[in-house]
């Protein structure tokens, strides 16, 4: 059953000022329900790719459309989360987990069932009244994953969240996500630099190319959901994880020379 | 070693050279003058610039004060040997054990007084009461008149300048009678009354200082010194007081002649260096009175400012180092 | 010993060697000459003669300082929310605030007793001028420091610029405030003490700390005066502690600062 696009990029070109191009010529269609991650080396432009599609930064050439809305248009269904957790530092858990909501304007009560809702989510109802110097840094980032949830967005904007966690915490946080997007149904564009991340994660896979970046290759991972632990022990992801990184190190092209 | 600072050593040994040989070198004296420059000191610059020190044996440096002046800790700890200010001030540091001794008087009785607006009711001091003046906090006349006539008055802190007096036609000011009239008049102001020290039965001296440690090891030079200014006080007044204006105006470019001649007027009219007394006149130039002083100690001690006892005229004061 | 109790014996302890220390260099002076320092027991007997006319105007310099301290804070809180607009209004306007606060007191004071009179408005008014500039600097860097990702997170939810202000700004600004806010208390006292000493009054009961040491000084009444010196330190101290219990108050469960190290 096809159903429509959700994202559409149609050449897509972003450069700053009168620099160089640091996208060019993006396309490619997401739907609904899709968990689409971009992968690349350093330089490719996927951080701005991700802040094209949350309004963040307009487009220098070419057609972007969130739900046939601009990004601009389309904030309200939109969430992001970044790469470092900012929480504010002055407000405990369950006021920053409010935080969006009272920038909305919405009613007190119905602020603190979203927010009981996405703090049981990512398992920190009990920690509701803690301050975040005093969680460690995935429980941190797990705060900042129920902010982005409170509003219920359709699209989840995420930039290599995992990214300062170490590995043990950050294999536990992948499957919380996804065991999340189970109950929740939000299509996600996931940054990282980790392939064994993204071919657990994704459902497609975008492979970059840099200076400029573009988009260098799709890789889909027809992997069924719900993905666990023991997902990672199988043959097919071992498999597709090969195969990226494969395509990843073409794209990175030739080693460079070593330093005497 | 830089060369120049060699010069001066140079210049002291060529001077030697050049002098005849019999001379003795000249004893150095500072002497910290209580404000600018200004006629109050006229026998001081008058002896200097005609050259009574140097033939008393004495190389004397004048230095002029201004509004911070601090003649009586500069006197205290030996930083110079002889300072100018009033008695009854240094008689109540004495009694607070500072090594003080006046030795010779100024001016036989102290010029400082209050401003008073030409067309301002007060005329006498009772007058003053509830009023506000401008003058330094703790100034011993004022303490004086609160506690003699019974007033109460509100002090503002003093910054010496015409300007709070001329723009407030109201405003009460602590002056010296021989200098502040003057500018007054000549910022645009009419000249202004003074109610003086003298007419609230207020006996003070304006006096030269020096701390008892000098005074125990330069006898001589003392003598010397006041001699030279007997001198100095006599000749400015009644001679021609130019070099001591030059002197003057050289160590205070705003001193101009119209005012120097206008503040020693003051000086001869009121009679400050020769006395008001019947027995006033040349004859009195810097001498001091112990009488005067144990009258002044008795009527502190009655008004309470000053605590019977701590100090008596013969510590206070000598005239051991006037002539005879 | 325990820590706490190492806290307040080791000062203690520095405080009896300072004591004894003073006794000694007092007596060492020739008789003539001990009225330069005068014995800590003199000092303590005039601070228990003086008391009534200390406490009146330790009370009086209070109020100027924390006039003039309020002040301080009203404007810079005002004028720092103006500056963090725009660097250009930054470049504009922080040279005059810094003439202002480079003119020394002692010139400025008799300037403000022809324009506001002599006594607490000019007390309080020169005590602002003294405290306000820490403040507005330390409150500008604050409100233009907030952290960029937040900044960009605010934008993401389209907060408006009130929002802005009051959900990010101000709150990130409030540790670069209590520096300013701890500057500006230890300046403020001896703002007030200076300001009273050159446009002070004695109207109304009685002149402040600073009116006070003037007189003290022209009568030579030095232990008056140190008893003086060691009241204006008290009230530093006061002033400082009193700041130090609100910052705490404001940041303590949320900021770095406040977290429990070991030695």
């Amino acid at each position: 059953m096809s159903t429509p696009p959700l994202v559409e990029f149609r050449a897509v070109s972003k450069r700053f000022g009168a620099g160089p191009l640091v996208l060019d010529g993006i396309s490619f269609t997401a739907r609904a329900g899709d968990f689409v991650s971009f992968i690349g080396p350093s330089g490719c432009g996927k951080s701005t790719l991700l802040r094209l599609l949350a309004g963040l930064s307009p487009v220098s050439s070419g057609r972007l459309t969130v739900d046939d809305l601009t990004p601009e248009a389309a904030a309200a269904e939109l969430a992001f989360v970044f790469q470092e957790p900012t929480l504010l530092p002055w407000l405990n858990v369950a006021r920053n987990v409010e935080l969006p909501q009272r920038l909305r304007g919405t009613a007190p009560a119905e602020r603190a069932a979203n927010r009981q809702r996405v703090l049981d989510l990512v398992r920190l109802g009990d920690r509701a009244a803690a301050y975040p110097r005093q969680l460690s840094g995935g429980q941190k980032m797990r705060v900042s994953i129920a902010r982005a949830l409170a509003l219920s967005p359709k699209i989840l904007l995420l930039d290599e969240p995992f990214g300062a966690l170490d590995e043990m915490t950050r294999e536990h946080l992948n499957e919380e996500l996804l065991a999340i997007r189970g109950a929740e149904a939000w299509t996600a564009f996931f940054v990282t630099h980790s392939v064994a991340e993204a071919v657990f994660l994704s459902n497609r896979i975008l492979v970059m190319s840099s200076n400029p970046g573009r988009i260098h290759s799709e890789i889909t991972v027809p992997l069924p959901y719900p993905r666990t632990s023991d997902t990672r022990l199988s043959r097919e992801y071992l498999d597709r994880v090969a195969d990226v990184s494969r395509v990843l190190r073409s794209v990175e092209g030739p080693e460079p020379a070593p330093t005497r | 070693m830089n060369p120049l600072r060699l010069l001066g050593p140079m210049l002291a040994a060529a001077s030697f050279a050049v002098a005849p040989a019999a001379e003795k070198p000249l004893f150095p004296l500072k002497v910290q003058l209580d404000w600018v420059a200004e006629p109050e000191h006229g026998g001081l610059y008058q002896a200097l610039a005609r050259g009574y020190f140097r033939e008393e044996g004495l190389a004397v440096t004048l230095i002029p004060g201004g509004p911070g002046a601090h003649v009586m800790p500069s006197v205290a700890t030996g930083q110079v040997d002889i300072g100018q200010a009033d008695d009854i001030s240094t008689l109540l540091q004495q009694a607070e054990g500072l090594p003080f001794v006046q030795f010779a008087a100024v001016f036989q009785d102290d010029p400082a007084g209050i401003l008073v607006h030409a067309d301002s009711p007060v005329r006498k001091f009772e007058d003053l009461q509830g009023k506000t003046i401008i003058a330094r906090p703790g100034w011993p006349f004022l303490e004086f008149l609160k506690k003699k006539y019974g007033l109460k008055v509100n002090v503002i802190a003093q910054n010496f300048s015409s300007a709070a007096f001329l723009s407030n036609k109201e405003a009460l000011q602590q002056g010296y009678f021989i200098a502040e009239p003057y500018h007054i008049t000549k910022a645009g102001g009419s000249m202004p009354r003074f109610l003086a020290t003298w007419d609230a039965g207020f006996r003070g001296y304006a006096v030269l200082i020096t701390n008892r440690k000098f005074a125990r090891e330069h006898p001589a030079e003392l003598r010397a010194f006041t001699r030279a200014c007997i001198r100095g006080w006599r000749d400015y007044l009644e001679g021609d007081p130019t070099p001591a204006h030059a002197a003057m105006q050289r160590a205070n470019p705003n001193n101009t002649d119209a005012f120097m001649l206008f503040s020693r007027r003051m000086i001869t009219d009121e009679k400050l260096v020769t006395g008001r007394d019947p027995d006033g006149g040349p004859a009195k130039i810097c001498r001091l009175d112990p009488v005067r002083y144990e009258n002044q100690i008795a009527l502190l001690e009655d008004l309470g400012l000053l605590k019977k006892g701590k100090i008596t005229a013969a510590a206070a004061m000598t005239t051991e180092f006037l002539p005879p | 010993m325990s820590r706490p109790l190492l806290k307040l014996f080791l000062p203690a302890f520095t405080g009896v060697i300072v004591i004894a220390v003073w006794y000694g260099v007092h007596f060492y002076l020739t008789e003539e000459m001990r009225f330069l320092l005068p014995s800590p027991g003199a000092v303590l007997q005039a601070l228990i003669d003086n008391r009534d006319t200390l406490a009146r105007a330790t009370l009086n310099t209070t109020e100027g300082a924390l006039l003039g301290f309020g002040l301080a804070v009203g404007v810079s809180l005002v004028l720092a929310l103006l500056l963090s607009l725009s660097s250009l209004v930054r470049t504009s306007l922080y040279p005059y605030l810094m003439a202002l606060q480079m003119t020394p007191l002692p010139v400025l004071a008799p300037i403000c007793v022809i324009w506001v009179g002599a006594g607490l408005k000019s007390v309080a008014l020169l005590t602002f001028v003294i405290a306000f500039f820490p403040l507005v600097v330390n409150t500008t860097q604050g409100l233009i420091s907030a952290d960029r990702h937040l900044v960009e997170l605010f934008r993401l939810y389209r907060a408006d610029r009130a929002q802005q202000l009051f959900l990010l700004r101000l709150p990130a600004a409030l540790p670069y405030f209590f520096t300013g806010l701890r500057i500006a208390a230890t300046l403020a006292p001896i703002g007030a003490v200076v300001a009273d000493m050159n446009a002070g009054s004695s109207a109304g009961d009685g002149g402040g700390l600073g009116f006070q040491a003037v007189i003290y000084a022209s009568q030579a009444k030095y232990p008056a005066l140190f008893a003086t010196a060691a009241t204006t330190c008290v009230l530093g101290f006061v002033l400082n502690a009193a700041v130090i219990a609100l910052a705490w108050i404001a940041l303590h469960h949320w900021h770095d600062s406040y977290e429990r190290t070991d030695p």
